[in-house]
């Protein structure tokens, strides 16, 4: 699978041909729109489009359009967390605790039209990386075993910390609290049941689309409806253009979050959401106004977005190098090639090199047609603000319900959005902060599940975190991030108050 | 109505403890079949019990808090009742998703709720009806997504 | 068409307002001669896009074809399939609600802990697919044969560390057998799905796995297989012995079929029994899937019941061996 110029042209000469053009616009349109729905994410996305695909009879059409669905509902992804608070998965969930702020402050516009360039320039920036260097880098990714992983997920759990600002002994419940609600269900490796209370409908676990469903879409309803809010947004400009100066301000956190978003989203044990967390909180140390970040740093957004796309084109690394999948997503992706008979890994560059670079050249194409096809709907989103909440408030609720419900079709699902909505409402209310939730959730089987492996691997012994290079790295890291957060809490002793507490 | 944050601080703290200590009851019930080296019940209890520590902690310190009164703000009366309203609905919605299936349901959910924080049918019905043909063609028809029909079936 | 359309549409509300006067009454497991007289529902207890979902989309279209009515396909994910096996058994028993399950799943889950269904609650009408085992070793490991291996284990009790997907599951309990065999022991890693699995396999983080054959016919040039769990060799690893040439009785697979809700009439049964069989048979269904690294089967509903019970005793037995440690 050895990269060539002749390869990549040839590539492009299929993706540009007229059919697999409007393919691949069909899927970042449709891919947007799933996007922008609010629980429906490209999960959800690729697996509707899949079965009609297969009627196109085409492989190398279906899967551009795919794979266009795939990328295209990240762009997507970030619209509703900026205008209305409400992320719709939790990838975007940082993304709301800049993005709306920014939105309240009448900038919702050129806030969407910076994460879109930021998407572009970051999920460009991606696929260059697999179209050079797959073969290298998807054997680094391979390098991360149990321990690794572990270690990894423990230095992302010590974001927690930076996440709760002000507010630790609240972030730090909030985050127990999501850690001990991810165990309830079956265990991923034994499949025993545990913390049930003997309900046959938690043994299969909260899904985390009805949580954040719950925590985000429906306790922002509350609030809103409790005021009997006319306008979401008080400061309704439809305005979308961002100010050059604007996007210059943003350009190394485009591009350090693509290069964070990328490497981490080699690894195919790494949730994609976790990258987006990680990457805000470097931005927020990078940045020269790291004081704006939780009151609407425009950098912070640009640094989850860019982080976010570039992620979901280093997914394709180890998809197409050795067939192995980084997420649902990617998963449902690989059943899309396994229809057409098509087994990613060496044999099918060997095999069938064009489709491979018909593929890797239509995300070049696919990215840009993502940036021109959303900055116009831009203007069309920031006119969600102009929606009457009595009208906009009941579309939020039915669309994010049945986004949840379409994770995995149980009707529990749905009543758990309600538990997790009234939750919400009290966390909001007594200014707990909802990201280190979220990010407990994100990590909780995995963290689990590497260590749980780690320690068979190991026979019992800790010592494997610090003895292999990689993982002592990030192990290291994660401490250092602890202490230096509890230094600071030290002399702390005033009530605390969430940093991203709407009022 | 009015809590103050101390005071808020103070339930949650409590309610902490006690999630946690229905959650530590069931994690040590879970036993370990296999005799791995990570006990399943480990992390689970580990953590029901910090939850426990950190609600008594929350507690604890907004006991002795003495600083100034920071308030929770509560919604008036009419606001509760649109809370409530929209709880209501949701459950409704829920219950009669099955049978009534999600065109029906939809419509009756949407119309129904954007009537009473509005007041005015005429935003009500055709975004309600909107809202239904777009499931039903759309997303029923057009995409088979398998949602409930229920009596359309 | 439009107008024949909402006539048979009115049809329908029509005839499911009479089921449901019907279900009313006692006795009701009323046998439909005409069946299927509406479309009917595939549940699918794993995510789409997986193997479960694309062999019944290559069955749907066949399936309309043989029986005249559309067929929906619906998800019902979660707890490892038993979320939608326990939804399945508490449906409506008339056939117009059917589910894909797979073995030994549905053995297993109800042996190890109460999932809201039994074993025999669920109806076989056919199983149409089939997985082998395989034990490998990556292509850089000093162990050229399965001889080679198990002498390597038995210098080492303990530890040489072996992934599979899950816990006391069909890869679990195929090591669980080997070892008693074969007298030795090895360390079992559990991995959360056959996609991890392969990753930390291809990582080179466990000296040998246990896989679907599916998965090593994909991997098969960064793997070594040194035995098979078939009865006899496969058509896609000539080369590799059976567990059985090497004198151990490991005959065991991962299975997938079709079953319907306790208490649905035999007739039903047999019709959709008979579609079934008619589609594992067909040339293109047994061309595809042994290119994807499966066995084709075709076993009705009599053969799947004696079979299930068969399996049952065996994973039973095995189960009790291990606990009573």
């Amino acid at each position: 699978m050895d990269f060539s110029f002749a390869y990549l042209f040839n590539g492009f000469l299929a993706a540009l041909s007229p059919l697999n053009i409007l393919l691949a616009m069909v899927g970042c349109l449709f891919g947007t729109l799933v996007g922008v729905l609010p629980g429906i994410g490209p999960t959800s996305g690729i697996a509707i489009l899949l079965p009609l695909t297969a009627q196109l009879g085409d492989p190398t059409g279906s899967i551009i359009m795919l794979a266009a669905i795939y990328y295209g509902a990240m762009y997507g992804g970030s619209t509703t967390a900026i205008m209305v608070n409400i992320p719709g998965e939790a990838s975007s969930v940082c993304t709301a605790i800049d993005g709306f702020q920014l939105a309240k402050q009448g900038r919702g516009g050129p806030t969407l039209a910076i994460c879109a360039i930021s998407s572009c320039v970051a999920g460009t920036l991606g696929v260059i990386g697999l179209s050079f260097f797959a073969p290298p880098l998807a054997n680094l990714a391979l390098k991360f075993g149990p321990p690794e992983y572990f270690s990894l997920m423990f230095m992302a759990l010590a974001l927690i910390i930076s996440l709760a600002g002000n507010a630790l002994l609240k972030g730090l419940t909030a985050a127990s609290f999501g850690l001990l609600i991810s165990y309830i269900g079956q265990n991923p490796l034994t499949g025993t049941s545990r913390l049930t209370f003997g309900s046959l409908d938690l043994m299969g676990g909260i899904d985390f689309i009805s949580i954040i469903i719950g925590l985000f879409a429906i306790s922002e309803v509350f609030v809103n409806v409790e005021k009997n809010t006319r306008y979401m947004l008080e400061n309704t400009k439809v305005d979308w253009k961002p100010k050059w100066a604007e996007v210059l301000y943003c350009r190394f956190a485009m591009i350090r979050s693509a290069v964070v978003g990328f490497f981490l989203g080699l690894l195919p044990g790494c949730a994609p959401a976790v990258t987006t967390f990680i990457a805000y909180d470097i931005e927020k140390r990078f940045s020269k106004h790291p004081e704006k970040f939780g009151h609407g740093a425009i950098d912070g957004v640009a640094a989850v977005e860019g982080a976010n796309n570039a992620t979901s084109s280093a997914g394709f690394v180890p998809l197409f190098a050795f067939g192995l999948p980084t997420g649902s997503a990617m998963a449902v992706l690989l059943g899309g090639f396994m229809m057409y008979g098509l087994t990613p890994g060496p044999m099918l560059f060997q095999e069938n090199p064009d489709f491979v670079w018909a593929i890797i050249a239509s995300m070049y194409i696919g990215n840009l047609m993502c940036l021109m096809l959303n900055l116009p709907l831009i203007g069309l989103w920031a006119r969600i603000a102009i929606i009457p909440f009595p009208v906009l408030g009941p579309l939020i609720l039915i669309f994010s319900v049945i986004g949840a419900y379409s994770v995995r079709f149980q009707l529990f699902d749905v009543w758990m959005t309600l538990v997790f909505g009234v939750i919400g409402y009290f966390m909001r209310k007594f200014r707990f902060p909802m990201a280190p939730l979220i990010l407990a959730v994100v990590l909780a089987q995995m963290m689990e599940t590497s260590l749980s492996q780690s320690l068979m691997l190991s026979d019992g012994s800790l010592n494997i975190f610090f003895s292999r290079p990689i993982s002592a790295f990030f192990m290291v890291l994660g401490i250092a991030a602890i202490i230096r957060g509890l230094w600071r809490q030290y002399k702390c002793n005033s009530l605390e108050e969430a940093c991203e507490s709407d009022d | 109505m009015s809590t103050s944050l101390r005071t808020a601080d103070i339930i949650s703290g409590l309610f902490c403890f006690g999630f946690g200590g229905a959650m530590m009851s069931q994690a040590l019930k879970i036993q370990n079949i296999l005799d791995e080296p990570l006990h399943p019940g480990t992390l689970p209890l580990s953590l029901s019990i910090i939850l426990m520590v950190l609600g008594v902690a929350l507690a604890i310190r907004a006991w002795r808090y003495k600083g100034a009164r920071v308030e929770v703000v509560w919604p008036e009366l009419s606001g509760w009742i649109n809370i409530l309203v929209t709880i209501v609905a949701l459950v409704f919605f829920y219950t009669t998703l099955p049978t009534l299936g999600l065109p029906v349901s939809g419509f009756i959910f949407t119309a129904g709720l954007i009537w009473f924080y509005d007041r005015r049918p005429h935003f009500a019905i055709p975004v309600g009806l909107g809202v239904s043909l777009l499931f039903y063609y759309v997303f029923i028809k057009v995409l088979q997504m398998p949602y409930p029909l229920g009596i359309l079936n | 068409m439009m107008k024949f359309t909402k006539l048979v549409r009115n049809m329908l509300a029509a005839s499911m307002c009479l089921m449901v006067a019907a279900t009313a009454l006692p006795g009701h497991a009323q046998a439909a001669d005409d069946f299927p007289t509406r479309p009917m529902t595939y549940m699918i207890t794993f995510n789409p896009g997986g193997q479960s979902d694309r062999e019944a989309r290559r069955q749907e279209p066949l399936l309309k074809e043989l029986l005249g009515q559309n067929v929906i396909i619906d998800y019902k994910v979660g707890g490892g399939g038993a979320l939608g096996w326990k939804e399945l058994v508490t449906s409506e028993p008339d056939g117009y609600t059917f589910a894909g399950f797979n073995i030994p799943h549905t053995i297993l889950q109800p042996m190890l802990q109460d999932v809201g269904y039994k074993t025999d609650q669920l109806i076989p009408v056919c199983i149409f697919q089939r997985t082998y085992l395989g034990l490998a070793v990556p292509l850089d490991s000093p162990y050229k044969t399965y001889e080679e291996f198990i002498a390597a284990a038995k210098k080492a009790p303990g530890k040489m560390k072996l992934c599979g997907s899950g816990s006391l599951s069909g890869h679990h309990i195929a090591l669980l057998s080997l070892q008693k065999q074969a007298g030795v022991r090895i360390t079992y890693i559990p991995e959360t799905g056959s996609a991890t699995q392969m990753t930390g396999f291809l990582g080179g983080h466990y000296d040998a796995i246990i896989a679907n054959s599916d998965d090593l016919v994909r991997f098969r040039d960064k793997a070594r297989i040194l035995a098979v769990t078939s009865a006899e060799r496969l058509k896609l690893f000539p080369d590799v012995p059976t567990f059985k040439e090497k004198n151990l009785d490991i005959v065991l697979s991962i299975d997938r079929g079709v079953a319907l809700p306790p208490g649905t009439p035999d007739n039903v049964v047999r019709t959709l029994e008979k579609a079934f069989i008619d589609i594992a048979n067909r040339p293109e269904v047994i061309e595809a899937q042994t290119r994807e690294g499966f066995t084709p089967v075709a076993m009705g509903h009599d053969e799947c019941v004696s079979y299930i019970k068969e399996m049952t005793k065996f994973y039973g037995d095995i189960l009790k061996n291990t606990r009573g440690k």
